[in-house]
């Protein structure tokens, strides 16, 4: 019988021979990533009161990125809780202040095609670029998790994204997410398996198809998938198994897309659904460019922005937070976090920074901002009356030259 | 009882902002849905029902957000759909959410069976008698 690659994962963790859509099984978690806010200090508690211990330390990442770095006493505790849990807990894999939990998890090779994984973050798909089933959960599912080793599931239908042909230059990742967003809404998901397919998504780097499984949390789906390739295989520089879905599988949805016809794309306040082509935006004024998160400043993130920002300065306030420390360590040695700081680029800790909202770094009261983050929710990066708009790291960066917002297409270098 | 209606996508930034996150319940919940409805934190009372439109709860893990809810009294939500991990979010800590029928109109509240709260810790019998209470 034909399977998606959904259904094989799901299969595997639950030790079935075939899963079906729409039934119930239990699976076995392959690996449980936490960070600072949602968990320890969450968890920390609960476990207590139980009287339980995590099944095996040896499957739980807990890595620091959201209350980075420390700007007051509630920042400090929850972190001192973190730092002292995994001690007690007995978790070797603690990566403190070295980026965010999507990015620094399979870039110290925690995820390899073929796993079953939770984070408790909603961006957690993230994990699906690497052919892994991986999603987000609350404290209390973590709980169950970190107790048994297992969690449910209702098995997902597939709804395909095939993207014929190849993007063209200044289209990116970013920009398929907010397109797909736009035209399907937040909740165009459905919470089921969302996978990407087609010549343009396996000519994709894996930063890119990251951006893509991350975004689906955007989109509303359970988790977004792409097969594992050689692509992948180079990324985790690891022999890996091939997982994909079967050709003749069948889908609750197939939607294909010419990718060459794809524009850049912007998203207005106050939502990710709210885009259209970045040309009807073109003279909004903007006062802030924000180029960071697990989405939008990425090493590759990074270079398309560079490949804007070359020997130009920035009209507008210019921030810049690389999501891991490796990425940033790279990106100055290769030359291109050079050209962003010579832009006026000021450079944040390498942390969920403005993205979230939770940190020291906030939107002030009617701040016009254009963001390469996944989120633009009223209040989230700041106050209330701060307008959010979305858009690639190609077209924050074109926007912040020009003060207003620009179509990068004419601008790389 | 009063019940508060909000529209479509209500995201988990309106419910719990995130710069109150690094507080306890008590501050959290003073904040909630303050950008949408700045004096539902201070004039819900137990017992009132949410009724919303599409994907209530879009958006984040935290699972604060019905935890918000439930601390202020919130007794039920009522919506046309639910985003996946808030609806999963909300069951686990016994908040009870409903989609509203296939006709379009809320299922009445009598219709609302209120799910056992099973505490966790709480010893397998006392869930077993919380749960035929409730039936």
């Amino acid at each position: 019988m034909s399977e998606t690659l959904a259904q094989k994962l799901v299969a595997r963790a639950a030790s079935r021979s075939t899963v079906t859509p729409g039934e119930i099984v239990t699976c076995k978690v392959d690996l449980a990533m936490m960070h600072d806010s949602g968990g320890p200090r969450r968890v920390k508690p609960l476990l207590e009161r139980l009287g339980a211990k995590v099944w095996d330390p040896s499957k739980v990442v807990v890595i620091t990125d959201h209350y980075l770095p420390e700007y007051d006493d509630e920042s400090r505790k929850i972190l001192r809780i973190a730092r002292d849990w995994v001690r007690e807990a007995g978790i070797d894999n603690f990566y403190d202040a070295q980026g965010i939990c999507h990015i620094v998890l399979p870039e110290r090779g925690h995820l390899k095609p073929g796993m079953f994984a939770v984070g408790g973050d909603s961006h957690s798909p993230t994990g699906g670029a690497f052919a892994a089933y991986m999603f987000g959960i609350g404290a209390t599912e973590m709980l169950g998790v970190l107790v048994t080793g297992e969690i449910w599931l209702k098995v997902p239908h597939t709804i395909a994204m095939d993207f014929d042909g190849a993007f063209a230059r200044g289209v990116s990742a970013k920009d398929v997410m907010l397109f797909l967003i736009g035209r399907f809404g937040l909740d165009g998901g459905q919470y089921q398996a969302v996978e990407y397919r087609g010549a343009a998504i396996r000519n994709l780097p894996m930063q890119e198809r990251m951006t893509l499984c991350n975004m689906t949390a955007e989109l509303g789906g359970q988790t977004g998938l792409i097969a594992s390739d050689d692509v992948t295989r180079d990324y985790l520089k690891a022999d890996i198994e091939r997982w994909d879905s079967d050709a003749d599988a069948g889908t609750l949805a197939h939607h294909r897309f010419n990718a060459g016809e794809l524009q850049p794309q912007v998203a207005a306040p106050h939502s990710p659904a709210n885009t259209r082509p970045v040309g009807e935006f073109s003279g909004q004024q903007v006062e802030l460019a924000y180029i960071g998160a697990c989405t939008g400043a990425k090493l590759a993130d990074l270079r398309m922005a560079a490949s804007v920002l070359r020997g130009r300065k920035a009209k507008t306030r210019l921030i810049v937070a690389p999501p891991s420390l490796r990425d940033q360590q790279e990106a100055e040695r290769e030359g291109t976090l050079q050209v962003l700081l010579d832009a006026g680029a000021e450079l944040l800790a390498n942390s969920c920074g403005m993205c979230a909202g939770y940190g020291q770094h906030q939107l002030g009261e009617n701040t016009v901002a254009i963001s390469t983050t996944a989120r633009n929710f009223k209040g989230r990066m700041g106050a209330a009356s701060a307008q959010v708009y979305l858009a690639s790291p190609y077209t924050v960066a074109a926007s912040a030259v020009a003060g207003h917002i620009a179509d990068p297409r004419g601008m790389l270098q | 009882m009063k019940a508060w209606v909000f529209g479509d996508n209500v995201d988990t930034d309106v419910i719990v902002p995130g710069r109150y996150m690094k507080f306890g319940i008590d501050e959290i919940s003073r904040h909630c849905m303050e950008s949408a409805a700045p004096e539902f934190a201070r004039s819900v009372r137990k017992g009132d029902v949410v009724v919303a439109g599409r994907n209530f709860g879009a958006g984040s893990s935290r699972e604060q957000a019905p935890e918000a809810l439930k601390h202020l009294g919130v007794s039920a939500l009522v919506a046309e759909s639910f985003a996946g991990l808030f609806y999963r979010n909300a069951i686990n800590l016994g908040l009870p959410a409903r989609k509203r029928s296939a006709s379009g109109r809320a299922m009445t509240l009598t219709s609302m069976r209120r799910p056992a709260a099973w505490p966790i810790g709480q010893p397998a019998k006392n869930c077993a008698a919380s749960r035929s209470r409730s039936s």
